[in-house]
């Protein structure tokens, strides 16, 4: 019996995350960029509807990337590598609402003036590529709310992982799930 | 548990769409890693010329720099502003430095240190009052590049006179730090 073997085959197996952040702690900055072009989007998802701003979720999804590098570069070796990222990108997303938050708050005990009043805007959902009344509809919900709702049904974590990743209790978690699903129904209801 | 109530699943699948990524953020986020690449791989070289002491001597020298350091900072009464404070407990796997802030301000009743490092909360960081309008607290810090600035009297936002600035996102002044990751 003959066999006939084609003049070329090609596999291409992808490298799990697991291979990825093994390479990475051992310093390849390769794998940590395959890293990179695996996750970036789906946290920046995340990023730009809890934060409601293009620039701010940019920033805050690039520097949780860079703790991550750092992080895997001091020897550190998560055990699952997307959940472990995800607690990063929203502890980034928290700092970056508080601080604008706070800004926004020391600006106007301060009263600097109304050209830096209007630099502040109240905080709003970035409508770019959703509905004006989707994120309109987003952006009432609470941050807490919010952010539970994002990494359950958008990001399909587990409980545990959001748990890890929020410091809050599964059972609070589920509560809130639940309320943020309810008022963005609600709220969307109202806008049709 | 938490089944998603049908007249959201349209809206969760929007939701679930990936936005498009800009050239600039990615390359911005390439040099980043490339930097911190870079200074990974100084901070190893680093290591792997350091002198091998043995820990009775090197106690001796981590000693006596403290003391020298901390004379230093307790001779120039005009220094001001943030400082390298002396090494805390030799914690390999936790690269915090801690960090003194310091300011001179003798009208304040009050002084919080606001920044990167604490969410930009006044009630987080509150400096202690010292002789001479000196307010002070000592901050362990992870290595890297932090904003921030002091806020007087619960309302006043005052960047540190001693420190480089930047401006923030509304137009006020804030300060910056840089940590090193040096080791003794």
């Amino acid at each position: 019996m003959t066999f006939h073997l084609p003049s070329r085959v090609s596999i291409t197996v992808e490298a799990s995350d697991d291979d990825l952040v093994e390479r990475a702690v051992s310093g390849s900055v390769t794998a940590f960029e395959s890293l990179v072009d695996r996750y970036y989007r789906r946290c920046l998802r995340f990023a730009v509807r809890q934060l409601g701003s293009r620039e701010d979720a940019e920033e805050a999804v690039q520097d949780a990337f860079v703790r991550a590098y750092r992080s895997l570069g001091n020897g550190g070796r998560p055990q699952r590598f997307r959940p472990w990222l995800m607690a990063i990108v929203v502890n980034r997303c928290r700092t970056y609402r508080a601080k604008n938050r706070t800004r926004r708050a020391l600006i106007q005990r301060l009263s600097i003036g109304a050209a830096v009043r209007r630099a502040a805007p109240p905080e709003r959902i970035d409508g770019d590529d959703l509905s004006p009344a989707l994120a309109h509809a987003l952006s009432r919900l609470s941050p807490g709310l919010r952010e539970a709702f994002l990494l359950k049904h958008v990001e399909e974590l587990t409980y545990e992982a959001m748990a890890n990743a929020t410091g809050i209790r599964i059972s609070a978690l589920k509560m809130r799930v639940k309320r943020a699903g309810e008022r963005l129904a609600r709220e969307l209801e109202s806008a049709e | 548990m938490n089944e998603l109530d049908p007249r959201l699943h349209a809206a969760v699948a929007r939701l679930r769409e990936l936005p498009a990524e800009r050239d600039t953020a990615r390359a911005a986020l390439r040099a980043c890693i490339a930097a911190e690449a870079m200074e990974t791989g100084r901070r190893s070289a680093t290591r792997s010329r350091g002198v091998v002491l043995a820990p009775a001597r090197a106690f001796l020298i981590a000693a006596a720099l403290v003391l020298a350091t901390s004379a230093l900072w307790l001779s120039v009464p005009g220094l001001r502003g943030l400082r390298a404070g002396p090494p805390g407990p030799a914690t390999a796997r936790t690269p915090v430095q801690p960090v003194q802030f310091v300011l001179v301000a003798r009208d304040a009743r009050a002084v919080a240190v606001v920044g990167d490092f604490n969410d930009w909360n006044p009630d987080a960081t509150l400096l202690a009052p010292g002789p001479g309008g000196v307010w002070s607290v000592v901050v362990p810090l992870a290595p890297g590049r932090f904003a921030y600035s002091y806020v007087v009297n619960g309302d006043e936002w005052r960047a540190d006179p001693v420190a480089p600035r930047e401006t923030d996102d509304y137009g006020r002044p804030s300060s910056v730090l840089f940590v090193s990751s040096t080791e003794m």
